[in-house]
């Protein structure tokens, strides 16, 4: 086995790619892609520097090899001569070192496309949008808002823990307990079992209230 | 021969999924089919005393999986119905003493000499009900119009999914004709909104299936009792029959009702 001619090392400045630049770019790519295959997953979400030492690279190659990575979910965030010596100190952890760039939870969405059934739990950072109904005795938990595109029939944790402007929506509103934030509420003894209209659930002053959605009302938003 | 491997489950207990196991074993068995009923309740086996079949047990299912017999040695043969059969579970021991690689095996051997194999799982989602899903081709969950038995039978759906089982029945057991008509029952639409799954049938309540299971007789077998009616109408449409999802002599009232249930619905 020859030297890795592609690879993948932890500097201080992040990760650095180095290729065999004495290769034609079509091999280039292929070795590559055959260095991504590998481990696809452990690549995910990456954010890599790219080593070109001091010889003159095209635009539309650089273009070709970030068109490979991203196809491996990994940005090139760009190039750098050769940056020897920087990586003499011991590289971090394998798991800090591929750690994906954190994800805004204010814009990650999590979708769920199924029934989420009792005894199941679906919980994520960012907002949660459930393509399906939630059973009673399943739980969805959420960073900031819950969207159940389905009924709601189960729990529903939204804003967890401390972002009172979340909201709960669903288009059958029948749920065992709400949360949002810190606020807890259960529908009362003598709800009628849901309107047949999207119902959601918002914190207004200090507790939780459920409203029909209604339309020309400005979608989600709170009213004055 | 490949035969059809079904697992009859339920989460709860109580709901009667031995009696549907033997039942529906033996109107299966009564249409032609080899059939052959497995206990795999083992320390609780049941099946062989609503069948009728306790004195004549030898061997048992933990001595195929530890090897003191040969699977044929284990199988009794009904001798009301020629085609019918029983693999019983052990009494003596627990459910570690199977696993699921085990049944797997067993089920593969069973799928090539009978048309159909009926495992009758213990209640509860631990490892008796792993062993008993492991080798399934199709799941029948059997459920009771009480949101305590209709929220476990989702819980089982739940874990059926996340073990990649795709053919899953839903059969709605000791429904009380009277209470749905006075709407004290849990609606049927309900239940089928929330487990979301293909209905198989319908059992109407039937004081009769207590003693015939007590007795060991097959309520399936007789053509007086409206469960054993119904029993054979869920081997018929697990053969691909156009059976109705109830027996249509109990109610005219009720019969009306259900039309309306079912318009628009694929059943």
């Amino acid at each position: 086995m020859s030297k890795p001619r592609v690879k993948l090392s932890g500097t201080d400045y992040g990760l650095l790619l180095r290729l065999e630049w004495d290769s034609p770019l079509p091999q280039l790519l292929v070795e590559l892609e055959e260095y991504l295959q590998q481990s696809p997953k452990f690549f995910a979400g990456a954010q890599v520097l790219l080593e070109i030492g001091s010889r003159p690279v095209l635009q539309q190659d650089l273009e070709q090899l970030a068109v490979v990575l991203l196809r491996y979910g990994v940005t090139l965030q760009g190039v750098v001569p050769i940056l020897d010596g920087l990586e003499r100190r011991p590289p971090p952890a394998a798991h800090a070192m591929f750690t994906p760039a954190p994800l805004d939870p204010l814009t990650s969405l999590h979708l769920e496309q199924r029934t989420v059934r009792s005894g199941e739990k679906v919980a994520a950072d960012g907002h949660v949008i459930i393509m399906g109904d939630v059973n009673p005795g399943a739980e969805v938990i959420a960073g900031y808002n819950i969207f159940v595109w389905g009924a709601l029939r189960g729990s529903a944790y939204a804003g967890v823990p401390d972002h009172e402007e979340a909201i709960i929506a669903a288009l059958h509103f029948a749920p065992i307990q709400l949360r949002i934030a810190g606020h807890i509420a259960r529908p009362p003894e003598a709800r009628p079992s849901a309107s047949g209209t999207p119902e959601l659930a918002r914190i207004d002053e200090n507790a939780i209230v459920v409203e029909a959605w209604e339309r020309g009302r400005g979608g989600f938003y709170k009213r004055g | 021969m490949a035969g059809r491997v079904i697992t009859v489950t339920s989460g709860k207990g109580g709901v009667g999924k031995t009696t549907f196991s033997a039942n529906v074993s033996a109107a299966l068995a009564e249409l032609g089919k080899k059939a052959v009923a497995v206990d795999t309740d083992v320390g609780l086996r049941n099946l062989d005393i609503v069948m009728g079949l306790e004195n004549r047990i030898v061997y048992d299912l933990v001595d195929v999986v530890e090897g003191r017999c040969r699977l044929q040695k284990a199988i009794i043969r009904d001798k009301r119905i020629a085609t019918l059969h029983m693999l019983p579970a052990a009494q003596t021991r627990d459910k570690s003493a199977v696993s699921p690689d085990a049944m797997e095996k067993i089920c593969a051997e069973l799928r090539s000499q009978f048309d159909f194999t009926i495992i009758d799982s213990p209640a509860g989602i631990e490892s008796g009900f792993q062993n008993a899903i492991a080798g399934a081709d199709e799941v029948v969950i059997v459920t009771t119009p009480h949101v305590s038995a209709i929220r476990d039978a989702d819980r089982v759906i739940g874990l059926l999914e996340a073990a990649e089982k795709q053919q899953i029945f839903l059969v709605i057991n000791r429904l009380q004709a009277a209470m749905v008509r006075r709407g004290d029952m849990l609606d049927i639409p309900d239940i089928l909104d929330i487990l979301a799954i293909e209905l198989l049938g319908i059992i109407p309540e039937d004081e009769s299936i207590v003693v015939s299971s007590n007795r060991g007789e097959l309520a399936a077998l007789h053509a007086a009792s409206p469960a054993g009616q119904a029993y054979k109408n869920i081997a018929r449409r697990l053969l691909g029959e156009d059976a109705p999802l109830m027996p249509v002599d109990e109610d005219k009232g009720l019969l009306k009702w259900l039309a309306r249930l079912f318009k628009g619905r694929a059943l």
